[in-house]
């Protein structure tokens, strides 16, 4: 004899499990929810006259569909990145080494070289190509443009010590 | 540390014989403590297999319905045999510190 609700209550226990495992890959799911399924298969076979509460219990002792979930990993393992400091700690240095070296020379050679993703020589083209940029240009660069009108372009380009070669050379 | 010796627990169970799931909790199982609940094999044993530990295979069960049969792979016995090696130095080691208080209490 079955239980008179037994295989609804199952089927509920089943629709739960697989939104509870929705971020697991299809594969896996399956063959989680197919185990899972057999094992209350096997559990309801043995029990002699099963009534619903003979099922609720059995459901109890599988666990709850949730925390079962959560101990099935979402997705491969990913390798840990070698090399001190957290992937985002260093994302975050290098971003900001980016954004500020060109403009907070300062600022940004700190950042640069606290960062650990550049090698040694990339930390000294960072430090030392703005400042040489600043002074190609101021040297060079400007007294030949000194009649051209281009002044802004020049104040510009020293007050955020950019490389300006190609910015100014597009206005003249 | 539980979670962590459950599934070297599997893999001694599934390192002479093939062995279905329901099985494994049955055995498992009646061991004090071991499993939270009866479902937790069953992730498990999907990430054991997703990691090589142990092999798979259908095979036709007494009943008639063909059951998902598990067995030790040769990682999953490399893993099982660096675990007992820890193990026993870490038991080693702990009932030594037990027995010394035991000693000090004479």
């Amino acid at each position: 004899v079955t239980a008179p609700h037994g295989d609804q209550i199952v089927a509920g226990y089943i629709a739960q499990l697989e939104r509870a495992l929705a971020s697991v890959p299809p594969s896996r799911r399956a063959e989680i929810v197919d185990e899972i399924g057999e094992h209350i298969a096997q559990v309801r076979g043995q029990i002699a006259d099963e009534s619903d509460a003979d099922v609720l219990n059995l459901l109890d002792r599988l666990g709850d569909p949730v925390e079962l979930a959560a101990s099935a990993p979402t997705e491969e393992p990913t390798p840990v990145m070698p090399g001190g400091g957290g992937p985002l700690a260093s994302g975050w240095l290098d971003i900001a080494a980016l954004v500020l070296t060109p403009i907070l020379w300062p600022v940004g050679v700190i950042l640069l070289w606290m960062s650990p993703s550049w090698s040694t020589r990339d930390k000294l083209i960072g430090t030392l190509v703005p400042p040489g940029a600043v002074l190609v240009v101021t040297r060079w660069v400007t007294p030949r443009r000194h009649a051209g009108g281009s002044r802004r372009c020049r104040e510009f380009s020293r007050s955020c010590l950019l490389s300006p070669g190609s910015f100014c050379g597009s206005r003249g | 540390m539980k979670k962590g010796v459950l599934e070297y627990c599997v893999l001694a169970l599934i390192a002479t014989r093939w062995r279905y799931g329901f099985e494994l909790v049955e055995v498992l199982g009646s061991v004090d403590g071991l499993l939270s609940s009866d479902g937790t094999i069953y992730p498990l044993l999907s990430r054991m297999r997703a990691d090589g530990l142990v092999e798979t295979e259908w095979r036709e069960s007494a009943e008639g319905r063909p059951r998902r049969y598990y067995r030790i792979s040769p990682a999953g016995r490399a893993a099982l045999n660096e675990f007992q090696t820890e193990w026993d130095k870490f038991r080693d080691a702990v009932d030594g510190v037990l027995r010394a208080g035991k000693g000090g209490r004479k």
